[in-house]
C-alpha cells in the first residue's frame, strides 16, 4: 500500500467478495521491424478487495486501466503477475473447466450493448441463453424466470419476441443486464456501461441497480470516467491513474477529503450544478 | 446579433423498404444567432445527430426526404448544390464529431488529418497547410504540439483525440460549430478543458455553437439557449435560465435536474463545496 | 526482423511438409517409370530391375525420401527418369515461364478488377450494378476448360494469335526487342484466358471491400470537412480497403497458379503445368515433386508479399 492511498477496508476475509493482490498486467507492444518491443504497464501493481453488498466505482481516465482491472476480476483476462481470489478461493491459476464454474457468479456488461447482443436472436433468446449454455431449469422454467428478468428490468413482455435493432439504446442496454442477472451473479461489473446514454435511461439502470443490491445482495463495481454519476450510487470509490490506485475511500470521505493531488484535479474540475447555475445568475448581473 | 442560422419546419423522413417512410425529425424551428451558443438535449434516438446531419447535408439522398428549410447567412441549404455545401462545410459550418476514434481515419497522421481540411478549401502548397494546422494544433493548448501532429490517432488518448477533432473543425474559421457530444468519452478534467476551450473560441472569434450534449452540467457552462428534443420535435425551447429555473415540460426538469443527490457526510448534509478542494 | 524471421520459418516447414506429401502420393500411385517399359518385349525383365536399382526406385520411401532431401538441400533436386538429365534447371527454365504467364495474368486481372470493382461499388444496388453482377456470375459460371478452349479455337481459325508455345520457329536470329515482341504475342492468350478465368472473384471482392471501405465511419466525417472526390477516394477510403484487398492479393496468387496448369496445357505454354501433368503420367517422380515444390515457393513468396504490404500500410502495426 502507498502512503495516500486510503485505507483498505477488509482484507481477504470471509466479507470479502473479490480480493485483488499485486495486480500487474504488461501489454508487449510487439511491431514487427521495432529493434525491442516496448512494454506498456496498464496494470501496476493493484490491491483491492470487494466486499459483498458493495457497490463500488472506479474512476479514472481513459487509459488509467481501469477496464483491464474489471476484466480480470471478471476473468476474462489473466493478469502477468498478482493474485485474484473470488469468495476466498485462488482463481488466477485455475484450469478452463474449474474457472466455468465460477464464471457464472461475475458477469460484465459492456459499453455499446449493441455489439454485445447478438442481432438475429430475439430478446427471450438472448437472456435464455446462459441457462441454456449452464443447462439450468427446463425450457418452461426457463421461461419464466426470463419473463421475470425482463419484467424487473422495465421491459414489457411483448418486447420478448422483438431484435436488439428494434430497442432503443437505453433498452438494449437493459436487456444485457436482464441477460447478466440470468444467472444470478454475486458480483455485476459494468464497464462505461452507462456512457452514451441519456440521463433519464443511465438514471433508470442505476436506480434497478440499487434496488438489486439491496434484495440480492449483490455487488457491483461500476467503471466510469465520470465521477458524478457514479458517486450517487457507489459505496466505495477507487480513483485510478496510469495504472496504479491513487485513492480509494467511501463516497462522502472521499469527497469531503480528497488525499491525492489527482483526486482533488478530478473533484475540482466538477462544480455542482446548482453551483454553475448560480454563477451563471451573477455573472449576468441579476 | 445578427442571425447565422434559421430552421423552419423541418422534416426528415427515412424512405424504408416497406414503403413506411419513418419521422425522424417533425417540424423543428430553431434559430441561432451570431456568437451564441445554443445547446441542444433529448434521450438517446430522438433526432439529434438527425438534426445535425440536415444542417451539413450530409443525409443519404436517396434514404432520406427532407422538407423545410435551412437558411444559413441567407442561403437556402436545402436546395444548394453538393458543390456548393461542400465549400460551406469546413468553412461556414463545421463539425465536431461524436467519439472521435471514429472520426478520425487511422491510417494518417493526426496532424496531416487537420492539414487535409485546409487543403480542401485552400488551393494553398502543402507545406502552407501544414503550418495552419500545426497552428490550429498549438491553439488547442496541447504541451506538446509537434508530436501530436506526428502521431497516429491510435496513439493519443482520448482527450487529446478530441481536441485534435476539435482543431479539424476550427482550422478553416467557420461562423457556425455543430458540436456533437464533445464531452462524452472524457474524464471530467478533459471536460473541463474542452469546456474552457468552447468559452474561448466562442468569446475571441464570436463563432456559433449548436452544443448537443446530455451532459447538463455541459450545458449550464456554456449555452445561452437551450431546446430539448423528444421523438423528432422539439418540446420546449428558451434561454437557459429560463429552463433550469422554470422548465414547463417534465422531460426538461428531468434531463436538466436529474436526481442526481449530492453525496452525504455522517450527518446527511450534503457536500458541494467542491472548489474549497483546490490548494 | 523477428516477424520476417518467423515467416521464413513457417516458410521452410511448408515447403518440407508438402515434400513429403508429395513424395508420399507419387508413391501411392500404383507402378513405377519403369512399368512402361516392361510393356516393350525388346527390353528385358533384368535390364528393368537393373534401371531399377541404380535409380533405387525399389527402395522403402524413407529411404529415398532422405536421400532426396540431402541432395534437395545442396541444390540438387534429383534427375528426370524420362529427359535423363537433372531435374533443377528443367524446372527453372518451366518455372520462369509459369512466373511469367501468372504475373502478367495477375497484372491484367488486377488492372481490370479494380476499377470494374469500384465503378460497381460506387453504383451499388442501382440497375447497372445488377446488370454488372449478372455479367460477372456468367463469366464465373463459364468452366475454365471451356474458355482456353474457346480461346485456342480463336488462334487456330483466325490466326490473329499462335496457338501455343513461348516462341516462333528461328526466333533465335532475331533482335533482342523482336524477340521480346514474339514473346509478348505469344504471351496474350494465355494470360487474357488466366485473367478471365480469375477475374469474377477479384471484381467481387473488390467491389465488397470498396462498399465497406466506404461505409467507414471516419468517411463521413470527412465528407463533413468539405473534403470530397479523388482525395477523399484515395487518402481515405482507398487505405480502409487496403486490408482486405491485400489479403486477396495472396489469396489471388494460389488461385491463379492452380489455373495455371490448366491453360499451359491447352494453349501449350511452357511451364510447369504441361511437364507436371506429362511426369505424373509417366510416374517420373522427382520431376513430380519438384514442379510442386516450386509452385509452392511461388505461393509462399505471394503470401508474403502480401504480408509485408499488410505491415507496411496499416499504421497501427509498424513503428515509425
Amino acid at each position: 500500500m502507498r502512503a495516500g492511498a486510503g485505507t483498505l477496508k477488509a482484507t481477504n476475509g470471509p466479507d470479502s467478495l473479490v480480493a485483488v493482490r499485486g495486480l500487474c498486467k504488461v501489454f508487449a507492444d510487439r511491431r514487427p521491424f521495432a529493434r525491442a518491443t516496448s512494454e506498456v504497464n496498464v496494470l501496476d501493481g493493484v490491491d483491492l478487495v470487494v466486499p459483498r453488498g458493495t457497490a463500488m466505482a472506479i474512476v479514472g481516465e481513459s487509459g488509467a486501466g481501469k477496464s483491464t482491472l474489471a476484466r480480470c476480476i471478471a476473468l476474462l483476462e489473466q493478469p502477468t503477475r498478482g493474485e485474484i481470489w473470488f469468495e476466498g478461493q485462488k482463481v488466477t491459476m485455475l484450469s478452463k473447466r474449474e474457472l466455468l464454474a465460477i464464471r457464472g457468479k461475475v458477469q460484465l456488461i459492456f459499453q455499446d450493448p449493441a455489439s454485445a447482443l447478438n442481432p438475429s436472436m430475439t430478446a427471450e433468446e438472448i437472456v435464455t441463453e446462459p441457462l441454456v449454455i449452464q443447462r439450468i431449469g427446463t425450457p418452461a422454467e426457463r421461461r419464466a424466470c426470463v419473463m421475470e428478468l425482463l419484467g424487473q428490468v422495465g421491459l414489457a413482455t411483448e418486447a420478448a419476441g422483438k431484435q436488439p435493432h428494434e430497442f432503443s439504446g437505453g433498452q438494449r442496454q437493459r436487456l444485457a443486464v436482464a441477460r447478466a442477472l440470468a444467472l444470478e451473479p454475486r458480483l455485476l461489473i459494468l464497464d462505461e456501461a452507462c456512457s452514451g446514454l441519456d440521463l433519464k435511461t443511465q438514471a433508470m439502470i442505476l436506480e434497478l441497480l440499487a434496488n438489486l443490491k439491496t434484495t440480492r445482495r449483490m455487488s457491483s463495481i461500476y467503471v466510469s470516467h465520470d465521477l458524478r454519476t457514479v458517486s450517487e450510487l457507489a459505496d466505495e470509490i477507487v480513483v485510478m491513474h496510469r495504472g496504479r490506485i491513487v485513492e480509494q475511500n467511501t463516497t462522502a470521505a472521499l469527497f469531503k477529503n480528497p488525499r491525492d493531488t489527482y483526486t482533488r484535479e478530478l473533484l475540482a474540475a466538477m462544480p455542482a450544478m446548482e453551483t454553475i447555475c448560480e454563477r451563471r445568475l451573477v455573472g449576468a448581473g441579476r | 446579433m445578427s442571425e447565422l442560422l434559421r430552421i423552419k419546419k423541418l422534416s426528415v423522413e427515412y424512405l424504408v423498404r416497406d414503403d413506411n417512410p419513418a419521422p425522424a425529425l417533425a417540424d423543428v424551428f430553431l434559430t441561432i444567432s451570431q456568437g451564441q451558443v445554443v445547446g441542444l438535449m433529448g434521450e438517446s434516438g430522438c433526432g439529434k445527430t438527425t438534426l445535425a446531419m440536415a444542417i451539413l447535408g450530409l443525409l443519404p439522398r436517396e434514404r432520406a426526404r427532407v422538407l423545410g428549410s435551412i437558411r444559413f447567412r441567407d442561403q437556402e441549404l436545402l436546395s444548394t448544390g453538393e458543390r456548393e455545401l461542400r465549400s460551406i462545410r469546413g468553412t461556414g459550418i463545421s463539425m465536431i464529431y461524436q467519439e472521435p476514434e471514429m472520426a478520425l481515419s487511422p491510417f494518417l497522421r493526426a496532424g496531416d488529418q487537420i492539414a487535409e481540411v485546409v487543403r480542401a478549401h485552400r488551393k494553398t502548397k502543402r507545406k502552407e497547410c501544414r503550418d495552419i494546422a500545426f497552428a490550429a494544433l498549438e491553439r488547442m493548448g496541447f504541451d506538446d504540439p509537434q508530436r501530436i501532429y506526428r502521431s497516429y490517432p491510435h496513439q493519443l488518448s482520448g482527450g487529446q483525440r478530441q481536441r485534435v477533432v476539435f482543431a479539424q473543425a476550427l482550422v478553416c474559421d467557420p461562423a457556425l460549430i455543430v458540436a456533437d457530444e464533445p464531452t462524452a468519452s472524457l474524464d471530467a478534467r478533459s471536460q473541463a478543458k474542452m469546456i474552457d476551450l468552447l468559452a474561448q473560441i466562442k468569446e475571441q472569434r464570436q463563432v456559433s455553437i449548436l452544443l448537443i450534449s446530455h451532459t447538463p452540467e455541459i450545458q449550464a457552462s456554456l449555452a445561452d439557449r437551450l431546446a430539448v428534443m423528444s421523438e423528432g420535435k422539439i418540446i420546449e425551447q428558451g434561454t437557459f435560465d429560463e429552463m433550469y429555473w422554470n422548465p414547463s415540460q417534465s422531460l426538461t426538469r428531468e434531463m436538466l435536474r436529474p436526481a442526481r443527490k449530492a453525496p452525504a457526510d455522517e450527518t446527511g448534509a450534503a457536500i458541494t463545496a467542491h472548489e474549497d478542494v483546490m490548494r | 526482423m523477428r516477424f520476417v524471421a518467423r515467416r521464413l520459418l513457417h516458410a521452410a516447414l511448408l515447403l518440407l511438409a508438402i515434400s513429403i506429401l508429395s513424395f508420399a502420393l507419387i508413391q501411392f500411385a500404383p507402378g513405377d517409370f519403369f512399368d512402361a517399359m516392361r510393356l516393350n518385349p525388346r527390353v528385358s525383365a533384368q535390364t528393368i530391375e537393373g534401371l531399377r536399382s541404380s535409380y533405387g526406385v525399389g527402395k522403402p520411401l524413407p529411404v529415398r525420401y532422405a536421400r532426396w532431401l540431402i541432395s534437395a538441400v545442396r541444390g540438387d533436386l534429383g534427375v528426370s527418369l524420362a529427359y535423363n538429365i537433372p531435374v533443377a534447371p528443367l524446372l527453372v527454365v518451366r518455372a520462369r515461364n509459369t512466373l511469367l504467364l501468372t504475373s502478367a495474368a495477375a497484372l491484367f486481372a488486377w488492372l481490370l478488377a479494380f476499377p470494374i470493382g469500384i465503378w460497381c461499388a460506387a453504383q451499388r444496388e442501382t440497375t447497372i450494378d445488377r446488370m454488372a453482377g449478372v455479367g460477372i456470375s456468367s463469366v464465373l459460371a463459364v468452366p475454365d476448360l471451356l474458355l482456353f478452349l474457346a480461346l485456342l479455337l480463336l488462334a487456330v481459325r483466325t490466326e490473329w494469335f499462335p496457338a501455343g508455345g513461348i516462341i516462333s520457329m528461328g526466333s533465335e536470329q532475331l533482335g533482342f526487342f523482336s524477340r521480346i515482341k514474339d514473346v509478348a504475342w505469344h504471351l496474350v492468350l494465355p494470360a487474357f484466358g488466366l485473367s478471365v478465368a480469375a477475374l469474377p472473384t477479384l471484381v467481387r471482392h473488390v467491389r465488397t471491400a470498396m462498399i465497406q471501405a466506404m461505409e467507414a465511419p471516419f468517411v463521413r466525417p470527412a465528407r463533413g470537412h468539405g473534403i470530397f472526390g479523388l482525395r477523399l477516394f484515395v487518402r481515405y477510403v482507398l487505405p480502409a480497403a487496403s486490408n482486405p484487398l491485400i489479403s486477396l492479393l495472396g489469396f489471388s496468387v494460389a488461385t491463379m497458379l492452380s489455373a495455371s496448369l490448366l491453360v499451359e496445357v491447352v494453349l501449350s505454354w511452357p511451364g510447369l503445368g504441361p511437364l507436371l501433368v506429362e511426369a505424373m503420367f509417366s510416374r517420373d517422380i522427382y520431376v513430380v515433386v519438384g514442379a510442386i515444390l516450386f509452385s509452392a515457393v511461388f505461393l509462399v513468396a505471394g503470401n508474403f508479399l502480401a504480408d509485408v504490404l499488410l505491415y507496411a500500410t496499416d499504421p497501427r502495426i509498424r513503428v515509425e
